[in-house]
């Protein structure tokens, strides 16, 4: 199931508001729990399975893991290591194979293998590296053990970053999983959360998508300079307003009923370095590979050489986590040799150059990254590539693709200024000043649920791209 | 207290909105069909433990909630006032024009997951290219045989109204594909019609729906005396009709498809010879060349209490329809191909021929049977530019005639 859907909103959540505010506290867990099972069971009946084996498996060896934490350490280590195995065969199994056999199969003597059509479980590489930060949390001892498996796997399974994240470290819900508040003012402000992220992600990025593949189709038949950098502008904002999008509305969720989850996104469009860019995107699991994988390889400690590798070694995973093909493993290695480079001098080059110049500089490398991440079949996106920078034959622009252009302008500058702080500020300011203005959020959430409600009642055209990861 | 007010409207206005639309969900009565859409809406899914694990539960669970959400069309009509409000000029890939004269230009195909967009004011040159050589073919076989031929590609609304498309819109691409046509048809049977049909509807005739695909019947008269003349004939004059209006409430396909429900519907008139009256007609709806139906006259009047009024013409989409004037001998056979375009232009072909209509769409044994069985004296195609360039049907073009 998904948030930006009517069954979602008109079904489930308020079955599920329902059922978790009439029973008491102790019962709560195990109502998340149960609903989350349902929510995860909707779209993907059968690799339900494989959740509760990952949830089992990480669930029992943490309780040797915490057994032997203080009186064994060698025992505990091996604990850990085959509850991290046999969650990543997991991951490895169902996201992975397909991939490699694929590849392996080009070898004459591998050419047996057989075609395996696995389809990806929706979530597994966001859970897996949830459940990943339990054991390991218990490990350094910066977690008490899961009270019991229901608290675990409510912990794992629930709905609101189930199947999209954030990636939400065990050691910073351990204490919200025993005890957590609920009340007005919570519920009122996970309310305007999620309504602006059912915004984001039904106004804007669903529009961006269609808008990206009609975009595509023109470029079939019309190679333009400015067409084919449309197609790769408006999945930019796609991508970004999907996603976070996305994160709003599980934060939002989550706060409805007693959760605090880290936020994801923090304006990543304004960075004025990649540097700058990786710390504003996807924060939840840029801070997962750094301290689960980054630190524990020694990190910047052991001298630039060392610090190198650390960088590609990461970099090389996050491209690989994003899916199983080679053009996510070339966007990760693109954006770790752009961050080497940025530490060895272009970061102090940077500085002192003007903003508008170091703006400039960052969202070209963000928007290729994009033209990396959004062509899977690389021969295609080196088309693509060539008639971006005129290469192929193509005009500058037609009539055709500037009337689309003038069409879209409107929704464009909204996703603009909504990809800055801007709005946030001002919101902030005119709060301050008047405190009338406060009532613009129940306003502001009304319109938000009856024009979202109007898109999806229209709408089949939702795709949702972090489903694939 | 009083400085939660705020956040205790902001709760109660999403409760109120959830709980209120779900209540509402399952109280309501369930709608079979959409008139606005005309077609078959989604009902309660039946529960089964395979279809769950399959996945087709959750699926048509879905479509229940969207086809049968509380105040449906009111929320259509909204998402296509804040599409044109953003200024979007289009709402689900329909343009709306001058004087609501809606014509699409982009659709959105649906296969189970996979969900993709079809850019229908663009073509490919080398696929059409290869369609129109079939075409040709035909074309000169037909000629060596010494039946008379001509072909007829009826426009789309894209390209007939172009006069009403937004400021800027890129009417090349539809002239670019005219001018493609006529360069690959030069000299042969292809009747152009193009810039006729563009002076009359620029006139302000009324020869295409504004909310529909189809050409009226006026255009479909105008399309039979072009064929007329391309065969040396002479065909009816105007006048010759009586105009009957027999609905002004026809909401076409383009405009179920657009959203903008506040687009006026359109009318249908039909044509009524003075001197033949239609009832000394009878289309016989065949299969495998048995009688399976028939019925008197060209329509079909049960479909005008339907949606989509434009299928009382020949009573819709049939593949094989046999129409022959009573009581008459010795009148030349035409073997008329067509598409739905087809459907309003047989009435006046059948004043002097008798017809058989074959589908090029629903064909399923190709087109050669029906010169086996029958002589014909003149072939008609009919098969409207968006077909063309979507799909690969002018390949069943292809006979044999070795007699």
């Amino acid at each position: 199931m998904v948030f930006s859907s009517l069954i979602f909103l008109f079904l489930y959540l308020a079955v599920t508001i329902t059922l978790y505010y009439i029973v008491p506290f102790k019962f709560r867990n195990l109502v998340l729990l149960i609903v989350s099972l349902l929510f995860y069971g909707w779209g993907e009946p059968l690799y339900i399975i494989i959740m509760i084996y990952s949830i089992v498996v990480a669930y029992v060896f943490g309780f040797y893991i915490d057994k032997y934490r203080d009186t064994d350490e060698k025992k505990a280590k091996m604990f850990l290591v085959i509850s991290l195995v046999l969650n990543l065969l997991a991951l490895f199994v169902f996201k992975y194979t397909n991939f490699i056999f694929d590849n392996l199969r080009v070898i004459p003597l591998m050419s047996w293998l057989p075609d395996t059509n696995i389809k990806l479980p929706i979530g597994i590489s966001f859970y897996t590296f949830q459940i990943m930060s339990y054991s390991i949390d218990l490990y350094r001892r910066q977690a008490k053990r899961a009270a019991n498996i229901i608290s675990f796997g409510t912990y794992v399974s629930l709905f609101p970053q189930l199947i999209a994240g954030p990636i939400v470290r065990y050691k910073d819900v351990d204490d919200q999983l025993r005890k957590r508040e609920t009340n007005i003012t919570k519920f009122a402000s996970g309310v305007q959360t999620f309504s602006a992220g059912l915004f984001k992600k039904i106004i804007i990025a669903d529009s961006m998508a269609a808008i990206c593949e009609y975009m595509k189709n023109t470029a079939m038949y019309e190679t333009t300079v400015v067409g084919a950098w449309m197609v790769v502008i408006f999945f930019t904002f796609q991508i970004y307003f999907d996603f976070s999008g996305y994160s709003d509305m599980a934060i939002g969720l989550g706060r409805m009923f007693g959760f605090e989850f880290l936020e994801n996104f923090n304006y990543p469009y304004i960075s004025k370095s990649i540097t700058e860019f990786w710390r504003r995107w996807h924060m939840s699991l840029s801070t997962w590979f750094k301290e689960y994988v980054y630190i524990p390889l020694g990190g910047n400690r052991k001298g630039l050489l060392i610090q190198f590798r650390n960088i590609a070694i990461v970099w090389f995973i996050t491209g690989f986590w994003h899916g199983a093909s080679w053009n996510y493993i070339l966007w990760g290695v693109y954006f770790g040799i752009i961050l080497i480079i940025e530490k060895i001098f272009l970061l102090k080059f940077l500085e002192k150059i003007p903003k508008v110049f170091a703006h400039i500089y960052a969202l070209f490398f963000i928007v290729m990254g994009w033209w990396i991440f959004y062509f899977r079949d690389l021969n295609k996106g080196v088309d693509f590539l060539k008639m971006m920078f005129g290469f192929s034959n193509s005009t500058f622009i037609t009539g055709g693709i500037l009337y689309d252009i003038i069409r879209f302008l409107p929704l464009v500058i909204i996703a603009i200024i909504g990809s800055t702080p801007f709005p946030k500020k001002q919101f902030k300011m005119l709060t301050e000043k008047y405190s009338v203005a406060r009532y613009v959020v129940p306003v502001g959430v009304a319109v938000v649920l009856f024009v979202c409600t109007a898109y999806m009642v229209n709408s089949t055209f939702s795709p949702f791209l972090y489903y694939i990861f | 207290m009083k400085n939660k007010f705020d956040k205790i409207l902001t709760t109660a206005v999403f409760i109120i909105m959830i709980f209120g639309f779900t209540i509402l969900f399952w109280v309501q009565k369930d709608n079979n069909i959409s008139e606005d859409e005309n077609r078959v809406l989604q009902t309660l899914p039946e529960f089964s433990f395979d279809r769950l694990i399959s996945g087709d539960y959750s699926t048509d669970m879905n479509d229940y909630f969207a086809d049968q959400f509380p105040f449906r069309n009111f929320f259509i009509n909204a998402k296509s006032r804040i599409e044109l409000a953003l200024l979007k000029k289009e709402n689900n890939g329909v343009v709306l024009g001058d004087d609501g004269q809606l014509a699409v230009r982009s659709s959105l195909n649906r296969d189970f997951d996979e969900i993709e967009i079809q850019n229908i004011d663009q073509f490919d040159k080398t696929r059409l290219s290869i369609l129109l050589d079939i075409e040709k073919q035909f074309d000169s076989k037909l000629t060596a045989a010494g039946i008379d031929y001509c072909f007829v590609m009826p426009m789309r609304s894209v390209d007939i109204a172009q006069s009403a498309m937004p400021a800027g819109f890129p009417n090349y691409r539809s002239d670019e594909l005219l001018s493609f046509v006529r360069e690959e048809l030069r000299d042969t049977h292809f009747l152009d019609m193009y810039d006729m049909f563009r002076e009359k509807y620029d006139a302000g005739e009324y020869v295409y729906y504004r909310t529909d695909h189809h050409w009226t019947t006026l255009g479909a008269y105008y399309c039979y005396v072009e064929i007329m003349k391309s065969f040396g004939m002479e065909p009816y004059p105007l006048e010759a009709f009586t105009q009957e209006k027999i609905s002004d409430s026809f909401y076409g396909t383009t405009w179920s498809k657009s959203g903008f429900r506040f687009v006026g519907s359109d009318e249908i008139y039909y044509f009524h010879n003075n001197e033949i009256s239609d009832d000394k007609f009878t289309s016989i709806v065949k299969s495998n060349f048995a009688e399976i139906n028939s019925f008197t006259g060209f329509y079909n009047h049960e479909k005008l209490k339907e949606k989509d009024k434009y299928g009382s013409f020949m009573s819709g989409s049939s593949t094989h329809i046999s129409i022959t004037m009573n009581n008459t001998e010795g009148r030349e056979k035409i073997l008329l191909l067509k598409d739905s375009f087809g459907h309003s232009v047989a009435p006046f072909l059948a004043l002097h021929f008798d017809i058989e209509m074959v589908d090029l769409d629903y064909l399923d044994k190709g087109i050669q049977i029906y010169f086996n069985n029958y002589n014909f004296d003149k072939v008609v195609v009919i098969y409207n530019l968006d077909n063309v360039i979507s799909n690969d049907n002018l390949q069943r073009l292809k006979v044999n005639f070795e007699k």
